[in-house]
């Protein structure tokens, strides 16, 4: 394991760290700055940000130069992550096309695919939402019964998909459909992407239990979805989505990383400002020990991220071992906001409003943390890959 | 339920009472029901004929409702989470400090405060009325929607001697009495709640298909249920333990209420939070009931202390006394 930067990593970090500071809005991640209040403003910030920095060359770090990428390390792409994070940078909006769409595309497009799609992700000119899960398709997505039936030029999408995040805000959609129903399951299924305000789709927003707006169901009633728009070739959907689903576990463990160091330290910072019977919270022995342990699986966390990075710098491919470290991060971190509801102690019933302790955000995260062990694989079925991919215990 | 057949009540025992905290739980009831049929009417055991004869039959025909005022910033009432003073001045007592989180403290016709008198340690508990000069109310958006709580603060309340319950400075025991039973009934609220969590996620277990099988026959969401049972079957036990030292007066009243409280209100969380995993995406959504459980459950688990704070009074009273008599109960 080798955790020396090299100087041109460095520098990069420093440029990075001097662009975020001039870019950020004035005064953002400072106490009195007065965040966006609603799930609009919060989608308009965050689209906005992500033109910001396509102008300032941070949009594709990892994409390759010819695409309109920067082509950095994967070095380059762990200090980006890290430093985003430091800066408490907004989140992409535009997330899941940069990591797991344009990746993907790269690798299974066509020339006048990668043309078409790949600097408008870039510019967040199309925002991007994923629709792989049904309501009878989660975890085992392969089931999936969303129907495209071929029609000349043009596949007719008839189905429904569910917790597509940011639907209603998005352009584009990507997703999975059934093209051949009489294929055994994982060989029937085609990855499309398709223009949301073709005639036929309807959102309709879920509330999540945190009270903010993502989730989405959305309904297909006979969408036609040009041929020209199929990535990787009919029935080839599985294989496409495999691909992407490795993306989408790689570098962003880092940003979990930052942003849970991040935090705790928030929380550290809280536990020693919050009294008592008088005291400082962080002279109570048993809050002190669980904070201790907490910051020791943060650390053991970082170290197995950068023990990974190693292995795939000497160009070992990255297995499995994601699945260790979202099952890890999701846990750990339920575990942090649990521990940081204790630290408030009756503040901790105090949400919103003038006596919330750091304007309710801790109650938000505790809820919010609760949907990490479910979304991009959940945790029961991380701990059948474990099982199964690195134990190579029987099925 | 509580309350003698003079006042209006059934004259039932604690432990029918806490069946009722607990399908009051499973139901989510958005209501002070622990402040009014519990910390009230045992607070006035101690209280005039007078005072009882102004509330208690109110309170049994459900036209009065009572909250409590009785933690501040502690979150733990005793031994010295209390942050209102009353001092004496002639023949009043003037009120000065704050309680935190006190649950609809916007609709109760009376809430059960508890002070320190004077300078000094001694406990007054007072029935304060919401029209009383210098009582203000701040509304706290809680974490739990469906419980409205606020921060109570009395600014210079002059109260007469006829809103004192008892003796001035002798209001411990009738706290304490109040406390033990309203800790039992939480647990009871959090047993109920647990029950109903636990029974949404097993029948979405058997109901909800993946790979071609109910995910309930998966072991993973399998002993996932069954942990959730253990817990939620152990606790409730030593839920009605608690319960019967109340009516059977039981030495041990004190910690197996403490037990039951930290117990049963740290195993709510757990199991409305395991229902909430087994559930997947739809457990994540606000269409669902499960967040309402998952959130009342937080909300118990802070309500008169956190399980840690209540764990100390186990240790407090049982490790210092055990090793002495070397009595198991
Ligand atoms: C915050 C959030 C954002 C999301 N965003 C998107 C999005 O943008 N686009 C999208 O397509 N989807 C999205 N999802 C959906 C997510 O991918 C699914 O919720 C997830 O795949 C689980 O599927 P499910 O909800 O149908 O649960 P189910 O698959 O029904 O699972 C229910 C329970 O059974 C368990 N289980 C299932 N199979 C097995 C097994 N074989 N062995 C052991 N246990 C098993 C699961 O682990 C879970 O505990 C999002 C989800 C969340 C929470």
């Amino acid at each position: 394991m080798d955790l020396t930067f090299t100087s041109a990593e460095e520098q990069f970090r420093l440029e990075l760290r001097r662009w975020l500071y001039e870019h950020l809005p004035a005064g953002w991640g400072t106490p009195g700055y007065q965040y966006p209040k609603t799930y609009e403003e919060w989608v308009a910030l965050r689209r906005q940000w992500d033109r910001t920095l396509y102008a300032g060359g941070y949009a594709g770090l990892s994409w390759p130069k010819e695409y309109g990428g920067r082509g950095a390390t994967l070095v380059e792409q762990v200090i980006y992550f890290e430093e985003i994070a430091r800066a408490r940078a907004p989140e992409e909006l535009n997330r899941a096309a940069k990591l797991l769409l344009g990746p993907t595309i790269i690798h299974h497009g066509t020339e006048e695919q990668k043309r078409r799609f790949l600097p408008r992700i870039l510019s967040a000119d199309d925002q991007w939402c994923q629709g792989f899960s049904e309501p009878n398709a989660g975890s085992d997505i392969a089931s999936l019964s969303t129907r495209a039936v071929r029609d000349g030029d043009t596949l007719v999408i008839n189905g429904q998909k569910v917790w597509t995040s940011f639907a209603t805000v998005a352009d584009w959609i990507f997703m999975l459909v059934r093209t051949d129903p009489d294929a055994p399951k994982h060989k029937g299924i085609t990855f499309l992407l398709a223009d949301m305000r073709t005639p036929g789709i309807t959102v309709r927003p879920i509330v999540q239990m945190t009270g903010s707006g993502e989730f989405c169901e959305t309904f297909f009633d006979n969408v036609r979805v040009p041929m020209a728009n199929v990535l990787g070739g009919l029935n080839q959907g599985w294989q496409v989505t495999a691909t992407a689903l490795t993306h989408e576990r790689g570098t962003l463990a880092f940003h979990r990383h930052a942003m849970i160091r991040l935090e705790f330290d928030e929380l550290i910072d809280m536990a020693k400002r919050i009294t008592r019977r008088g005291r400082p919270v962080i002279e109570d022995p048993l809050l002190r020990q669980r904070l201790a342990q907490c910051h020791s699986e943060i650390e053991m966390l970082r170290w197995t991220l950068y023990s990974n990075l190693t292995k795939r710098l000497r160009g070992e491919p990255a297995g499995s071992e994601g699945s260790i470290v979202k099952l890890y991060w999701s846990e750990l971190y339920q575990r942090i906001v649990e521990l940081a509801l204790e630290v408030l102690g009756p503040a901790s019933q105090i949400a919103d409003g003038a006596l919330a302790e750091e304007g309710g955000r801790w109650q938000h995260r505790f809820l919010k943390s609760r949907g990490d062990s479910i979304h991009s694989g959940a945790n029961e079925i991380q701990r059948n890959i474990i099982g199964e991919r690195l134990l190579g215990l029987p099925r | 339920m509580l309350l003698g057949e003079k006042h209006g009540g059934l004259g039932l025992g604690f432990l029918d009472l806490a069946l009722l905290c607990e399908e009051s739980g499973r139901a989510l009831l958005p209501a002070p029901l622990v402040e009014t049929a519990v910390v009230l009417p045992l607070a006035l055991d101690a209280g005039s004929a007078a005072q009882c004869e102004r509330w208690l039959p109110r309170v049994a025909t459900g036209d009065a409702v009572a909250t409590a005022a009785l933690a501040g910033r502690d979150g733990f009432p005793l031994p010295s989470g209390i942050d209102v003073r009353a001092r004496r001045e002639g023949a009043w007592f003037v009120l000065d400090g704050e309680a935190l989180v006190v649950p609809f403290a916007d609709v109760a016709d009376v809430m059960l405060t508890a002070t320190r008198v004077d300078d000094g340690d001694g406990i007054a508990l007072f029935l304060v009325e919401p029209g009383d000069a210098g009582v203000s109310r701040q509304a706290l958006p809680g974490l739990d929607p469906t419980i409205r709580t606020a921060a109570v603060r009395f600014g210079g309340v002059r109260l007469g001697r006829d809103r004192v319950i008892g003796e001035a400075g002798g209001g411990r025991p009738a706290l304490e009495r109040a406390l033990r039973a309203a800790n039992i009934a939480l647990a009871f609220q959090a047993v109920g709640g647990a029950g109903r969590a636990l029974e949404m996620a097993v029948e979405y277990a058997k109901v909800r298909q993946q790979f071609g099988k109910p995910i309930g026959s998966f072991q993973a969401i399998k002993h996932k249920c069954a942990d959730m049972m253990v817990q939620y079957e152990t606790r409730r036990a030593g839920a009605c333990y608690a319960a019967w030292t109340i009516d059977a007066g039981a030495p041990d009243a004190e910690v197996a209420a403490a037990m039951a409280k930290a117990m049963c209100t740290e195993m709510f969380p757990y199991v409305a939070g395991a229902a909430i995993q087994v559930h997947g995406g739809i457990g994540f959504t606000w269409e669902h009931d499960l967040h309402f459980y998952f959130k009342r459950a937080k909300y118990l688990e802070f309500a008169l202390g956190t399980p840690s704070q209540h764990r100390e009074v186990v240790a407090a009273t049982w490790l210092a006394k055990s090793s002495v008599e070397g009595d198991h109960r």
